[in-house]
C-alpha cells in the first residue's frame, strides 16, 4: 500500500486551513509517490517517460478508432498470463491478438522438444524422437488446431541398416498430432531423428 | 474531458477563497488523469498500468541515447488500420512489431493455399504453406507443391522450383539465406531420384539437383520447402 493517502476533496470551502493544510501536504507527497511507479518522477532528466510497465491481469479494453491498448489477459498456461493487443474500433481484426511469444520446451536429456507461438497463430516445433522403419509415432503437434507441414526429418545416428532418406510427412491430423515416419530400403533397427514442424 | 486542470493557481496575489476551487478542482483533475491506464491513488498496486492505449502517432517520435519507444501508427492498405511499432534509441531503426506486411491478418505471419499454373518447371505451383515473420524482419516459409510432373531430370543439372510469392504469400525481398527440402511420406519409391541439393536462386526460385539421372517412370518426390531470408 502507498505511505501517503490522498484526497482528491480537499480542500473545501469551509475548511479551515489548519484542517486542509495536513491534507494538501500528503496530496503533494501522494503523488509523485503515485508518479514514480513505472515512471520518471519530478525533478529529474526524463521525468514522465516510463522506466517499464507493469500490466495488470484483466480482460480485453474495448479501443476507439485512433488507439491500439496493450493489455495483459490471464492464459494459464504455458505461461501464467500473456500480452495482447486489441486494434482500433472497426479494424478487422476484432478479437484480441496475442504479441508475446510462449515458448514451451520439455528437456529430456540433450533431446530438447518444443514449440514456438508467434502472434499470428503459427507455431514451429521441433524435438527429437525414436522410431523403426515404415512406424507410425506420435510427435508433440497437439498443440496444433489446423494443419501442419513436417520441415526436416533428418536421423542423428547412423545404426544398421539406416534408411537413405527420411519421410516425415504431413500430420494425418493436426488435431491428434500422429504423424507417419518411413524410411527406405527396409531399415531396420530403431533410430533417433530430428524433427521440425510449422503450422497452425 | 475531466474537470479543467489549473497549472497557475494559488498566486501570491490571491485570496485563499479565491483559490481553494481552482485547488480542489486540480486534486481531482490530477486523480482522473491517473486513473487513465493506471490503478489510481489509495490502492496497493497504485501508479501500476491496467492497460496501455497507444494513441495513433502521424511520425515515429524521437529515441534518446537509453531509451526505446513502442508507438502505434497508420499503415497504408492495413485492415486492421493502425499497427504497432518500437524504435531503437538514439532515432535509430524504426520496426514493426505487428501486421509486417499487406499479407497479414494482423499478426506477422499466416497462411496460403492454392496456386497453380505456373509453366517452365517441372515442379510448377505451391497448394498450400506458411509464412512468419520474426521481429527482425527474417521471413521463414515452408510449403509442399501441389504437383509434381512425372518427367525426366539430369543427374547434376537443376530442378527449377518457385518459391512462393503472391496468392497469400509474402515475397522475399532478397535471396533466401537458407532452402531445405525434405521427401514426405507415401514417396519412398522416389526416393532413388537422389534429390541430394537445393539452392535459392532468386527472391522466387530455388534448385533441386539429383545425383542420378531419371530412368523410366522415376518422378521428383513430393516433398515438403522451406526457405528462411527476408
Amino acid at each position: 500500500m502507498p505511505v501517503y493517502t490522498y484526497t482528491s476533496n480537499t480542500p473545501n470551502a469551509e475548511d479551515p486551513m489548519n484542517v486542509t493544510q495536513p491534507l494538501i501536504l500528503d496530496n503533494f507527497k501522494a503523488i509523485p509517490e503515485l508518479i514514480t511507479v513505472n515512471h520518471v518522477g519530478f525533478n529529474v532528466d526524463n521525468f514522465g517517460r516510463h522506466n517499464v510497465l507493469a500490466l495488470q491481469e484483466q480482460s480485453a479494453p474495448t479501443t476507439t478508432t485512433t488507439e491500439i491498448d496493450l493489455f495483459c489477459q490471464v492464459t494459464g498456461s504455458p505461461n501464467p498470463a500473456e500480452l495482447y493487443i486489441v486494434y482500433p474500433e472497426g479494424a478487422a481484426t476484432t478479437t484480441p491478438v496475442k504479441v508475446s511469444i510462449p515458448y514451451v520446451d520439455t528437456a529430456t536429456g540433450t533431446a530438447h522438444s518444443g514449440y514456438v507461438s508467434f502472434p499470428s497463430g503459427i507455431k514451429i516445433s521441433y524435438g527429437q524422437l525414436s522410431a523403426s522403419n515404415a512406424s507410425t509415432i506420435n510427435v508433440s503437434t497437439s498443440q496444433y488446431t489446423q494443419q501442419s507441414i513436417a520441415i526436416s526429418g533428418t536421423a542423428t545416428t547412423v545404426n544398421s541398416g539406416w534408411p537413405t532418406a527420411i519421410n516425415l510427412g504431413t500430420g494425418t491430423s493436426a488435431t491428434t498430432g500422429q504423424w507417419i515416419l518411413t524410411g527406405n530400403k527396409g531399415s531396420t533397427g530403431t533410430t533417433t531423428y530430428n524433427y521440425l514442424v510449422m503450422g497452425i | 474531458m475531466t474537470l479543467p486542470y489549473t497549472p497557475n493557481v494559488p498566486q501570491g496575489t490571491q485570496q485563499i477563497n479565491q483559490t481553494q476551487d481552482p485547488i480542489e478542482v486540480n486534486f481531482q483533475s490530477i486523480s482522473d488523469f491517473v486513473e487513465v491506464n493506471h490503478v489510481g491513488f489509495n490502492q496497493t498496486l497504485e501508479g501500476r498500468h491496467t492497460f496501455v492505449s497507444y494513441i495513433q502517432q502521424a511520425t515515429d517520435p524521437s529515441t534518446s541515447a537509453n531509451e526505446m519507444a513502442l508507438y502505434s501508427k497508420v499503415v497504408s492498405g492495413d485492415t486492421n488500420l493502425m499497427e504497432m511499432f518500437y524504435r531503437y534509441p538514439s532515432n535509430g531503426s524504426v520496426v514493426q512489431l505487428t501486421g509486417l506486411n499487406n499479407y497479414s491478418t494482423g499478426t506477422g505471419g499466416g497462411s496460403f493455399a492454392g496456386h497453380s499454373g505456373a509453366t517452365g518447371s517441372i515442379i510448377d505451383s505451391w497448394s498450400n504453406g506458411f509464412w512468419q515473420y520474426m521481429s527482425n524482419g527474417v521471413l521463414v516459409m515452408v510449403w509442399t507443391p501441389s504437383n509434381y510432373f512425372a518427367s525426366s531430370f539430369t543427374a547434376g543439372s537443376a530442378i527449377p522450383v518457385p518459391i512462393p510469392h503472391g496468392y497469400g504469400a509474402p515475397t522475399f525481398t532478397q535471396t533466401p539465406f537458407n532452402v531445405q527440402f525434405v521427401i514426405l511420406f507415401g514417396q519412398s519409391t522416389n526416393i532413388n531420384s537422389g534429390i541430394v541439393a537445393a539452392n535459392a536462386t532468386s527472391t522466387t526460385q530455388m534448385n533441386l539437383y539429383s545425383a542420378i539421372t531419371s530412368s523410366s517412370g522415376q518422378t521428383v518426390p513430393m516433398g515438403s520447402f522451406m526457405a528462411i531470408g527476408v
